[in-house]
């Protein structure tokens, strides 16, 4: 137990530190794509610095909701980093490898309880674009939740288990066997949702802070200064985390630091691919969303299928 | 052998897009798709079985449905449609569900069919009965003369399919003579929908269903 609590400390800070560096290569690049000079790779790191030093204005009208709020969110992120296997950790501790807790639907609701969080933060203060991003944020998630769970339902089935140590272990034995249509149809609905639970652009705009189109922004309108370096830190290290998984079902990684850096160069691909969509596609109406989720779960009804079909 | 049934089930998710698409030159992007797809799923059969002659189908079918046909159809594109738009019979949402139910039955009706298919290419049995299927919805929930065309098209690929998946190829002479019908049927729609848009002004199949003396 020790063994695990140690690899969970070692993967969660790994996230803490490496999340803000994934958030700045996707920013940089976009701002290449569309022809910026741009903001440079580590400014999410000299933002959050920034804010950690500001002073914090707080309405009158907030309860101690709007307070815990931030720190309950990236406390379950950081639960949530824990249980998440990194190849990474593996590769520089081998003993420890397989140590991870990795229960993968816990993992998916200790996510989900940091968006409660947020949510409620949303709605705490009052203001109506708060409580507008709060309730879009949760159709969003009622949307996303039942697709997420249909399409790891046929990786978790095929694993035999809802372990991602055990779910890793496997895709690693099946090696590039792995890629079934049913799997393929599975991947292709968890990309879709990991868009969506990032708020990257089909269906939020991480970058503006438009009044009938946000999102995520709408909710932590009302924050500043350190708490609001909490809240965009675990938002990244969400980001980081729901990629590492995306990229741990579908790519058998191996052990050691070949492995290691093949799945950092994996990690920096998939940046350069959300900075091309984002480039490329116009954020959709906010009520075509339920389409997209749609699409997802239509993906992940075909995965099944395709998996016991046969 | 998945590979092969990964690319089936890409052309399948290609088909339930088209079924829901709502524009005209989308509708002939999703064609050539399909067709790049196909040609893959020729060559892997080529490779896998080592038919020779199927390298010449895989060739062939390049070079008339990925290259000469979406050509044929954005000419008669730009010379018979102003507005890419279309007012299919279903909305998209209930045409894609429709779609993807179509598919579900598939899967299920397909344990009881009994065709002599190779057990490397089983997995293909399904897709390509569905890509049939859909390719009859598309001509049923859309009225434009070119998407009366793209559904065939896409019907006679998941029959293709099929034939490859049951025999690894038939003989040379029997695709020549499938191309040949296909080379046809696009050229004949060609003429077709211009002819429509000369007499109705317009390429909508509504306006067929009454004979004129």
């Amino acid at each position: 137990m020790t063994m695990e609590l140690w690899t969970g400390a070692l993967q969660a800070v790994l996230a803490l530190v490496a999340a803000p560096l994934l958030q700045g290569w996707i920013k940089w690049l976009k701002a290449q794509m569309q022809g910026r000079h741009g903001p440079s790779i580590w400014q999410p790191y000299r933002d959050l610095f920034k804010y950690s030093r500001k002073g914090e204005v707080i309405s009158g009208h907030t309860s101690w909701i709007f307070r815990a709020a931030p720190v309950g969110l990236l406390t379950t992120t950081v639960v949530a980093a824990m249980l998440l296997p990194s190849p990474l950790v593996a590769a520089a501790l081998p003993a420890m490898s397989g140590a991870a807790i990795g229960e993968l639907l816990l993992f998916v609701y200790l996510l989900a309880m940091g968006r409660f969080c947020l949510a409620l933060a949303g709605l705490d203060a009052g203001s109506s674009f708060g409580g507008m991003g709060s309730s879009r944020e949760m159709y969003v998630a009622a949307l996303a939740e039942p697709a997420l769970i249909l399409a790891a339902l046929v990786l978790m089935i095929d694993a035999g288990t809802t372990n991602l140590t055990a779910i890793g272990e496997t895709v690693r034995q099946a090696g590039w066997d792995w890629w079934s249509a049913s799997h393929l149809l599975a991947f292709l609905a968890l990309a879709v949702l990991v868009v969506a639970e990032t708020g990257r652009v089909p269906v939020d705009n991480p970058d503006t802070h438009l009044e009938l189109t946000m999102i995520h922004e709408g909710m932590i309108l009302e924050y500043s200064g350190p708490s609001l370096a909490l809240i965009q830190l675990a938002v990244w290290m969400k980001q980081w985390l729901l990629l590492n998984v995306w990229l741990q079902v579908m790519v058998p990684f191996g052990q050691g630091w070949m492995f290691a850096g093949l799945f950092c160069l994996l990690l920096a691909l998939v940046g350069v691919g959300l900075a091309l969509v984002e480039s490329f596609f116009a954020k959709v109406r906010i009520f075509r969303v339920p389409r997209m989720m749609g699409a997802s779960l239509m993906l992940g009804v075909l995965a099944l299928l395709a998996r016991f079909v046969q | 052998m998945q590979l092969v049934e990964i690319v089936g089930t890409v052309l399948l998710l290609a088909a339930i897009w088209l079924v829901g698409n709502r524009r005209l030159d989308r509708a002939v992007v999703n064609l050539t798709i399909q067709a790049l797809l196909l040609t893959l799923v020729a060559l892997i059969t080529a490779v896998v079985a080592g038919v020779h002659h199927m390298y010449g189908v895989a060739l062939l079918l390049f070079l008339i449905k990925v290259v000469a046909m979406p050509m044929a159809f954005f000419w008669a594109l730009r010379r018979s449609e102003r507005v890419l738009e279309m007012q299919p019979v279903l909305s998209p949402v209930v045409a894609t569900v429709g779609a993807v139910a179509l598919v579900v039955m598939v899967y299920f009706a397909v344990g009881s069919i009994r065709l002599p298919v190779p057990a490397v290419m089983s997995g293909l049995l399904p897709v390509s009965l569905s890509v049939i299927l859909l390719g009859i919805l598309t001509m049923i929930t859309h009225r434009k003369a070119l998407l009366q065309v793209v559904g065939l098209m896409t019907m006679e690929n998941g029959l293709f399919m099929l034939a490859m998946a049951s025999t690894f190829g038939m003989p040379f002479i029997v695709e020549l003579g499938i191309f040949f019908d296909v080379l046809v049927s696009a050229v004949i729609m060609g003429g077709l929908t211009h002819q429509m848009k000369v007499v109705f002004a317009s390429t909508d199949t509504d306006r067929l269903n009454q004979l004129r003396g």
